[in-house]
């Protein structure tokens, strides 16, 4: 788990443009099965139309997909009176909301591109901190986060964080949040990996973070470099285009 | 001759009653109201060993004690040491000046609520020793003078003492040091041995593991008065100090698997027994939490600087490891008065000691200072970082081949 650098993807405030009001509210065909999710609508500097959960997956939306028996990670223990974002979650893990949300709605949902996901956060994004190392023999160690603390490693509830002009919450804060792009590796082989054979995907977060699609915890030490993710969550997205009617 | 008991063994009888599985009534008589929280009545554990001999032997100890002859330290010369928080280590020289010396100074006994793990919230009331887990080091030379005031703040619940392996009778102090919150009390004890060692609270009975795995331990290291020295003698000295205390905590769980969280310290006792008894801890953490001593807390240093790394754990063994670097001096015991061993990759922190490693950083970067029990390093917590400044030398280590695709 090293936290690596995304140079490539588009920061800085995105074009994003919020349509038909900020928000609104999806039901799908089994209306006590699907979750309400709440989306924005954000054109991207492509100009395509995506609809974005506003917030993270919360554990009372998980909770129906675990209660449904598709989803096999109990997150009972960890509800309160606010709802808080799931968490704790492996890319397996987001796949199997992803493709049980799918059936029990009328959209067609998918994790964002990492791109997707950097254009939408730029904005409520800290500053990309100076390189410890400046040395190219000590690239693998630049990265450490020295100052990786910025809104703790705390939970809190949904909605806690920044929200950005498109009206997306909590890109920001202390949950990375999974994309279905595979790490390229230095010889960009994960552009060509399908995403069931990739060992690690890009999460979304605070700081650029590369993680094994095993881990649920990104559990603090051993020979990891820096601080990783404090909690691995998921944020779906659908097309404006693939909008089933 | 018979001789009437003076107010502190009369006290002993009472403190007794602070020990083991009566601390849930005496809790109630100090009036704390701390079992207010709690409407159900706490199972009793099983009775715990008492450790303490009985009131008489201390008795007649203390008839020694009375007996014995004066000490005079009329000639010796008196220092206060300011006592800093972990990970650093107070201001010292490293080979002593002068003659002994009796060295002042003073820890405060802190109950207090800390968190052990921001990212499930597990949380602890601590016992500490001015504030911090570990308690602070001390450092003082062979032939000194230790001469500790011991307070304990009003709004404590416990009794508390202090057992100091570095000294030589009562119980390391322990069975002069007893206080209730509130109280204090001066030990003072003469460091003959040169080493570290380690320090902790010892009550009686279970209430010593209870404190102990509440935090309440530390290292008090003992220099030669000429300083460190390697096999043949030849000076060993150092350019800082890196105090790591590792802490083996056993937090109770809700059925749920959350970790329970309690309203006083002391309110968790019966509950931290039974984990206890599991000996499988549910963290081990260098320097009170996980991620203490990394990202913004990270151990500093340079390229060619040496680093003294003292590791205590008054419980539990340990193997800690620099990934990436070496023990080149390594007192593994502890003791100054072996010469240390040299060129090691691991060493072994017996349970109930303190050690240490000497190392002189050669190559920039980072490095994690471990548990070489990896689940314990990556999982329960105990990883620590050195950043490291300094200019690369490719001649120990260079990326010859970057990762990429071989021919099939």
């Amino acid at each position: 788990m090293s936290n690596l650098r995304l140079s490539r993807f588009v920061r800085g405030s995105a074009l994003v443009l919020t349509l038909i009001g900020a928000a609104y509210f999806l039901r799908g065909p089994a209306p006590d099965m699907a979750p309400h999710i709440q989306t924005a609508a954000v054109v991207l500097q492509d100009g395509r139309l995506l609809h974005v959960q506003i917030q993270e997956v919360t554990i009372a939306q998980w909770q129906v997909c675990f209660a449904a028996g598709k989803c096999a990670l109990d997150l009972s223990a960890r509800q309160r009176d606010s709802d808080y974002p799931a968490t704790g979650l492996s890319y397996p893990d987001a796949m199997a909301y992803l493709d049980w949300l799918n059936s029990v709605s009328h959209q067609h949902w998918r994790l964002p591109t990492a791109a997707e996901w950097y254009e939408l956060a730029g904005e409520v994004l800290p500053p990309k901190p100076d390189p410890i190392f400046t040395d190219p023999a000590l690239t693998w160690a630049s990265a450490y986060l020295a100052d990786a603390s910025r809104t703790g490693r705390t939970l809190r509830p949904s909605g806690a964080f920044a929200i950005t002009a498109a009206g997306i919450q909590d890109l920001n804060g202390n949950v990375w949040e999974w994309t279905q792009d595979c790490y390229a590796g230095s010889n960009d082989q994960g552009g060509k990996i399908p995403a069931d054979r990739c060992p690690a995907f890009i999460m979304g977060g605070e700081h650029e973070a590369v993680m094994s699609y095993l881990v649920r915890d990104p559990a603090r030490g051993g020979c990891a470099v820096g601080a990783p993710p404090a909690h691995l969550g998921m944020r779906l997205v659908f097309d404006a285009s693939t909008h089933r009617r | 001759m018979t001789k009437f008991p003076n107010p502190s063994q009369i006290n002993t009888s009472r403190r007794n009653m602070l020990r083991g599985s009566l601390i849930a009534s005496a809790v109630a008589m100090s009036g704390s109201g701390a079992l207010a929280s709690s409407s159900q009545p706490r199972p009793l554990s099983a009775p715990a060993k008492n450790l303490s001999p009985d009131p008489l032997v201390l008795r007649v100890q203390q008839q020694h004690m009375e007996d014995a002859t004066p000490a005079d330290l009329s000639g010796l010369e008196r220092v206060k040491q300011k006592l800093v928080r972990p990970p650093f280590a107070p201001a010292h020289e490293q080979i002593a000046q002068g003659g002994p010396k009796i060295i002042e100074i003073e820890m405060v006994v802190d109950e207090r609520l800390m968190v052990v793990d921001e990212d499930t919230g597990a949380s602890i009331w601590a016992m500490t020793y001015n504030g911090s887990v570990p308690g602070p080091l001390i450092i003082v030379h062979q032939d000194d003078y230790v001469e500790l005031t011991l307070k304990s703040l009003g709004r404590n619940q416990l009794e508390h003492n202090i057992d100091f392996h570095a000294s030589t009778g009562a119980l390391g102090g322990g069975a002069l040091t007893h206080i209730y919150p509130g109280e204090e009390t001066v030990l003072r004890w003469k460091a003959t041995k040169p080493g570290v060692f380690t320090y902790h609270c010892a009550p009686g009975g279970a209430m010593i593991p209870y404190h102990v795995c509440h935090g309440m331990n530390g290292a008090v290291m003992v220099l030669p008065r000429d300083g460190l020295k390697d096999r043949d003698g030849a000076a060993l000295p150092y350019d800082r100090i890196a105090y790591i205390g590792e802490q083996d905590y056993y937090l109770p769980k809700n059925p749920d698997g959350t970790f329970k969280s309690y309203a006083n310290a002391g309110d968790d006792y019966a509950e931290s027994l039974e984990a206890m008894r599991t000996l499988t801890p549910t963290h081990s953490v260098f320097n009170g939490s996980v991620g203490a001593l990394t990202g913004t807390n990270a151990l500093r240093a340079a390229v060619g600087e040496t680093v003294l790394m003292i590791h205590n754990q008054a419980n539990r063994d340990t193997r800690p490891h620099l990934i990436g670097g070496h023990g080149n001096f390594v007192w593994e015991a502890g003791s100054f008065s072996d010469a240390p061993q040299t060129g090691l990759e691991t060493w072994f922190i017996r349970g109930g000691s303190a050690g240490a490693a000497m190392y002189t950083f050669e190559q920039p970067g980072v490095y994690a200072y471990v548990n070489h029990n990896l689940i314990e390093a990556a999982v329960l917590g105990a990883t620590a970082h050195f950043v490291v400044d300094g200019a690369w030398n490719n001649a120990l280590m260079e990326q010859v081949v970057a990762p990429r695709v071989f021919e099939t």
